[in-house]
């Protein structure tokens, strides 16, 4: 069974990070955004990572995408 | 739509882009993060400086408080043993600065990073004034080791990187040893012959330009590049105009500092060396060669964090009617000391605030003039000392000045502007608040 993590992402760009991460799926972590709003957004993260791993996870991913570098965010549990 | 949909949308469209582009071109990635590399051994030898002069010196503001210099009438002779650091730091900074950035591109490249920045270090001497040789023994100038040959070093890097990185993917150019041979010994002839080729062409080419340019490569891009850049920095306005962008950036979701990093970095890295070998060479920061410098902002425009949101901490508790807004006010203080804003940046919040974003940029821009003028004034000497950005507000003045009592003033005074700066847009944003909030409550009234 694997953990279900709410985190919750904020940007000011938060719509090249929704694009991005939305149904995202490797094969350590599934991805599904429950929330969007103006500045942040909800997300689901489905993986055997703990939480922690999964913020750094989610963290490391968002910088790794095209926008990514440029973009000033946060990642919460 | 609103002005500031339309504001946010013509930003999406060509900003964002820029910004994410200049975030993640290899050579702009690659000298910025040489120089953030590079920052704790400089930082470290500012401080240990700020330290010798601060507590070993008689005049010194720790000394003078402690009654140090009436304990130990001998405490200047000690101050010598200290004095070396910087020239295992700041002196030495283009040596760091090349090998950095060969091997920051060599890694984007995912080529030998450890070797192309050995061979970006190789080379960087290859084209280096040659020795001087007096009665029988040779000497090397110290002069382009340091600030000044920060260009050099730049293109050096850059040019190494992307060449290494490049001939050393070549398998005509790769000598591949038996499986037998110990696996340095193989990393090391695999990329031989691109380290000859780059040696060859970078003493032909350095040759070439001391035929035609006897100074010398490094006196000619100084004088070409490096210079230019450095007076173009040296004004309040390009201070103003980098913490503006920097600002803008960040209300709208981008990373502003990194993004003017590279930037900022090739326009006051030597003044900022400059200004430490001067403080130094004389004990005070009094009389540095360029007052105006990116630590300007740092000392008076960045208390809390960008937008110097410290004072729009003050202002939330002495203004703000908000519950919601004093409870963030709250959780931002401790983080916001040491000017850290995310709190209050998503909090509030400020991004995409269309009320806040005025005072966002104003205030440090304000602030930058008003620190500005106090030193070009000489009310208080130049920002000499290098500080760390988590310093609690106004200390970076204090202490990047050597501890002058007036700039530690001047930094609260600061304060009190950026706070007063901040009060009636907290004012209008808890309006705006209540506004919508009534009239969520009578769209919700209306019986379905």
């Amino acid at each position: 069974m694997l953990n279900q993590h709410p985190l919750q992402v904020s940007c000011g760009q938060i719509k090249y990070l929704y694009d991005f991460i939305n149904h995202y799926r490797d094969e350590k972590i599934h991805i599904t955004v429950s929330q969007l709003n103006r500045i942040d957004m909800n997300i689901i993260v489905e993986t055997e990572l703990s939480q922690e791993e999964s913020v750094k996870y989610v963290k490391e991913l968002l910088k790794s995408s095209p926008m990514g570098s440029a973009l000033y965010f946060t990642v919460k549990s | 739509m609103g002005v500031m949909d339309k504001f946010e949308k013509g930003m999406e469209r060509f900003l964002v882009p820029i910004a994410a582009k200049l975030n993640s071109q290899r050579h702009v990635v690659a000298i910025r993060d040489a120089f953030i590399l590079a920052f704790p051994i400089t930082l470290a030898g500012s401080l240990v400086l700020l330290l010798n002069f601060a507590i070993l010196a008689p005049d010194g503001f720790i000394a003078k408080i402690l009654f140090l210099h009436k304990l130990f009438p001998n405490l200047a002779d000690y101050q010598q043993v200290f004095t070396p650091v910087l020239n295992g730091s700041t002196n030495i900074l283009s040596m760091f600065i090349v090998f950095l950035i060969a091997r920051n591109i060599a890694i984007e490249l995912k080529a030998d990073e450890l070797l192309s920045g050995i061979t970006g270090l190789s080379t960087f001497f290859i084209i280096y004034p040659a020795y001087l040789n007096v009665e029988g023994a040779n000497y090397l100038s110290t002069q382009w080791v340091g600030a000044q040959g920060l260009f050099v070093a730049i293109i050096v890097g850059l040019l190494v990187g992307e060449f290494f990185s490049r001939l050393s993917k070549s398998e005509k150019l790769q000598i591949k040893m038996p499986p037998s041979v110990p696996p340095a010994v193989a990393r090391s002839f695999k990329v031989l012959f691109p380290i000859v080729i780059i040696t060859l062409v970078f003493a032909i080419g350095n040759a070439v330009i001391n035929a035609f340019y006897e100074e010398g490569l490094h006196q000619f891009i100084y004088a070409m590049l490096q210079t230019p850049l450095k007076n173009i920095g040296d004004n309040v306005i390009s201070l103003i105009v980098l913490a503006v962008v920097s600002n803008l950036l960040w209300i709208f979701g981008i990373h502003g500092p990194n993004t003017i990093a590279a930037i900022r970095e090739a326009m006051f890295a030597e003044a900022n060396i400059e200004n430490l070998n001067f403080v130094a060479a004389n004990g005070t920061a009094w009389g540095a060669p360029y007052p105006t410098t990116w630590a300007i902002n740092d000392a008076f425009a960045n208390y809390g964090g960008s937008g110097m949101t410290l004072g729009l901490i003050i202002a939330i508790f002495l203004v703000s009617r908000r519950k919601e807004y004093r409870d963030i006010g709250k959780l931002s203080v401790a983080p916001g000391l040491f000017n850290i804003n995310e709190p209050i940046i998503f909090g509030l919040p400020v991004v995409l605030n269309p009320i806040l974003i005025i005072p966002f940029i104003l205030a440090p821009a304000v602030n930058i003039f008003i620190g500005w003028t106090a030193i070009h004034f000489e009310l208080i000497p130049p920002i000499a000392y290098s500080v760390p950005w988590t310093t609690p507000g106004p200390l970076i003045a204090f202490l990047g000045t050597g501890g002058n009592w007036l700039a530690l003033i001047l930094g609260f005074a600061c304060l009190a502007v950026t706070t007063l700066i901040y009060i009636p847009f907290v004012m209008a944003a808890n309006k705006a608040m209540e506004s919508t909030i009534k009239t969520t409550n009578k769209d919700s009234d209306v019986p379905m």
